[in-house]
């Protein structure tokens, strides 16, 4: 019970602070509608620049298959070698299409020059390139009245994500994403805040525990970050249509979990801070950290060894792996039974070092 | 103004864990980031459920094994343990071969193969159905000796300029270290508020003058530090992952003064016009990091995006938008600063608006 007033107690400073609130709700709601807009749109308009050597009836048609190839658009055309150099030096052009003189008579070669300065551009258009030239090499072949037949039928079916829409990858992890930033933001403010304060003291000669302070304490980083949890799922699965087919109690229980587990890692690294300018800091480097071997951004599993054994022991690349299976494959319990003992074998480690490193700092 | 500078200066290098951190931590996330980037190997697990069993059958699949990145994991009974396989997650395909394969290729029919795609992560999928389809016209070309037709493909030969292989970390590196730069602002955008939640700002009230100064000076301590650490990144980013660095090092550290004036004007106009220290932590978040990542151009340019005008427009008003262009035209392309005007006139415009805000806020809560 005394636990749950010193809960009280930071509630009710956070209604005092309405600008803080605010933002440990706002923030995370702008976040997720920033990238589900983000991550949805179609990639169009790759520009191309074409240098048309040949001016003839191939060239121009082939120029209106590039065109109307999903992903390119024929934005410019110039007179020289010089000038389409240019255009791509300035960025204005991703992909410089030279169609050489003679083009018509031979049908052989085409040469493009792309900027590889920004790759993923570059290779989306490079791809787009191959489909048009397929495109027109096809529409010759049935002009010339050749049949290709096919003698083997690939038929493809995708489980799980029928439509490849990258939403529902994409949100469910950033649910998970957010809720612990909140989580180890708030927690590993927590105590060392007090001590800047010097309202540490005050806490210490009270009549609670020191396993109180440090309980009611990661109670609040806890709580803020499930009940973000909720409000998020709710607006993935209801406002962005994310799909959920596993057991919500399962999903709710290792969240909870998960929580426990960054709360307590949050409070650790308060205490390996001098000051709250520090443990953002902390907060800043380790956030970067988790999320590049979470799975958010490369798959673990395209990791190679040696990091992937770090990523191990990151607990957000589970409960990532975790809330995807669960939202998008409905996946049991024994399907993660696996991952859920990792988490359970990395919280309880976090937990113990966190408490040990926190009795002494109180000390 | 000097004097209170070094004063500054000496504040943070007292405190040597934080002086670690502005310095060192722009360098080991660059570090992180590349890494995470640069050693990424495609592999896709699957599995085959072979019902044909005969020696074309068996071909195609060896056909997979020779494709990078795919592991065989091994043979599957059933639809029923296919589908727990890629529920689970531990495998990533399965392909069935129906009875009756290899007969319908020997009588000129048309055979099916059948492949099952974890679909959860939709741009690997993609990747493995492209993947499976030049795997299936390379055995279909195996199987017949005779040419498909008379006919010459029009053939495609192309040059990437400036990263001649497309290799994707060379051109992420130069827009991660434009990002991991804007940790010095988001430290002085906390300090300030420190200075504001403990109250040590209104003892410098005495004198308006007096501080507007240290308000300056504390700036150019930050800016010293900032540009020692944009140093050091950009050793990192050379020595160690060989990313070129094709233009001049003034033109870099010019970029590097206009970035640090624009992050940390905004940084100033965060930590002076937010008290708590919570507080200026959501929003350096908000301003710098989060939208760094999605809306600053680091791995595709909005403009290439089906409906993205809004989030273009406020990309303008990031820091890291116009940093990340200018970072990859000066290193990769050998661009100056004359041929990037726009991105500077843009730092520039940021800086000098926020700064001027700030300084304008600041005289008159301290006055």
């Amino acid at each position: 019970m005394r636990i749950l007033s010193l809960v009280w107690k930071e509630f009710i400073q956070l209604r005092r602070n309405i600008l803080l609130s605010f933002f440990i709700l706002l923030i995370p709601m702008f976040e997720f509608a920033l990238m589900s807009r983000v991550t949805g749109s179609e990639i169009k308009d790759i520009t191309v620049a074409v240098l048309d050597l040949d001016r003839s009836k191939a060239s121009r048609e082939l120029i209106r298959v590039v065109d109307e190839t999903r992903r390119l658009k024929v934005a410019f055309y110039p007179r020289s070698q010089t000038e389409l150099e240019e255009l791509i030096s300035r960025g204005e052009a991703t992909i410089g299409l030279i169609i050489p003189q003679g083009f018509s008579s031979e049908l052989s070669q085409i040469y493009a020059i792309l900027d590889g300065s920004f790759s993923t551009p570059a290779s989306l258009g490079l791809s787009g390139l191959y489909e048009a030239i397929e495109a027109f090499s096809n529409k010759k072949l049935r002009e010339a009245g050749v049949e290709a037949k096919s003698k083997v039928n690939l038929e493809t079916r995708i489980l799980f994500n029928p439509t490849y829409d990258v939403r529902h990858f994409t949100l469910p992890a950033m649910v998970g994403f957010i809720v612990y930033q909140i989580t180890i933001a708030i927690a590993s403010l927590s105590l060392v805040r007090e001590r800047e304060l010097g309202t540490i003291e005050q806490l210490l000669v009270s009549p609670l525990r020191r396993e109180e302070i440090i309980l009611g304490k990661g109670l609040v980083a806890f709580l803020a970050g499930f009940v973000n949890f909720w409000l998020i799922l709710l607006l993935a699965t209801k406002i962005y249509h994310v799909p959920f087919r596993g057991s919500i109690l399962l999903l709710g229980a290792i969240t909870a979990l998960f929580l426990v587990v960054e709360s307590g890692w949050g409070l650790a690294l308060s205490t390996l801070a001098r000051n709250p300018q520090q443990a953002i800091l902390f907060v800043f480097i380790q956030v970067m950290v988790d999320v590049a071997f979470s799975g958010f951004i490369v798959p673990v599993k395209n990791l190679p060894a040696h990091l992937r054994f770090i990523a191990f022991f990151v607990p957000l690349q589970h409960y990532l792996f975790i809330i995807r299976s669960i939202m998008l494959k409905g996946a049991s319990f024994f399907d993660l039974l696996p991952r859920i003992g990792v988490l359970l074998l990395l919280g309880a480690f976090m937990l113990i070092t966190a408490s040990l490193n926190l009795r002494r700092s109180l000390e | 103004m000097l004097a209170i500078s070094l004063k500054e200066l000496k504040h943070i290098t007292r405190d040597i864990r934080t002086i670690l951190l502005v310095i060192i931590s722009p360098p080991f996330l660059l570090v992180i980031m590349s890494s995470i980037f640069g050693l990424e190997v495609k592999s896709i697990n699957y599995g085959v459920m072979d019902l044909d069993r005969t020696e074309l059958s068996r071909r195609f699949v060896q056909k997979i094994s020779a494709v990078r990145g795919y592991q065989y994991r091994g043979e599957v009974g059933s639809y029923q343990g296919a589908y727990e396989l890629l529920r689970k997650g531990s495998l990533d395909l399965v392909l069935v071969i129906g009875p009756g394969f290899s007969s319908r290729i020997e009588r000129g029919e048309e055979a099916t193969i059948q492949a099952l795609v974890d679909g959860m992560d939709p741009i690997e999928a993609i990747g493995t159905f492209y993947d499976l389809q030049g795997i299936v016209k390379a055995y279909e070309e195996g199987l017949s000796s005779e040419s498909a037709s008379a006919f010459k493909p029009l053939q495609l030969l192309y040059r990437a300029r400036y990263n001649p292989g497309l290799d994707s970390t060379t051109s992420l590196i130069p827009g991660l270290m434009a990002i991991v730069l804007t940790l010095p602002a988001m430290a002085l955008a906390l300090s300030l508020s420190k200075e504001w939640e403990t109250g040590t700002f209104e003892a410098l009230a005495a004198s308006p003058l007096k501080g507007l100064e240290y308000l300056f000076g504390k700036l150019l301590a930050y800016l010293a530090v900032g540009l020692v650490s944009a140093f050091i990144t950009l050793g990192v980013a050379v020595v160690w992952f060989k990313v070129p660095f094709k233009g001049s090092l003034a033109d870099f550290l010019l970029f590097c003064l206009d970035f640090f004036l624009a992050s940390m004007g905004v940084g100033l106009f965060i930590g002076q016009s937010v008290k708590s220290q919570q507080s200026t932590m959501f929003l350096t978040l908000l301003y710098f990091i989060v939208p760094s990542f999605f809306i600053a151009g680091l791995v595709l340019p909005l403009s290439i995006k089906e409906g993205a005008q809004l989030e273009l427009l406020a990309s303008y008003a990031l820091c890291t938008t116009h940093f990340i262009k200018a970072c990859r035209g000066i290193m990769l392309k050998g661009l100056g600063i004359t041929q990037m005007a726009d991105s500077a006139l843009a730092l520039a415009a940021i800086g000098l608006i926020s700064i001027g805000i700030g300084f304008a806020s600041f005289r008159k809560r301290i006055g």
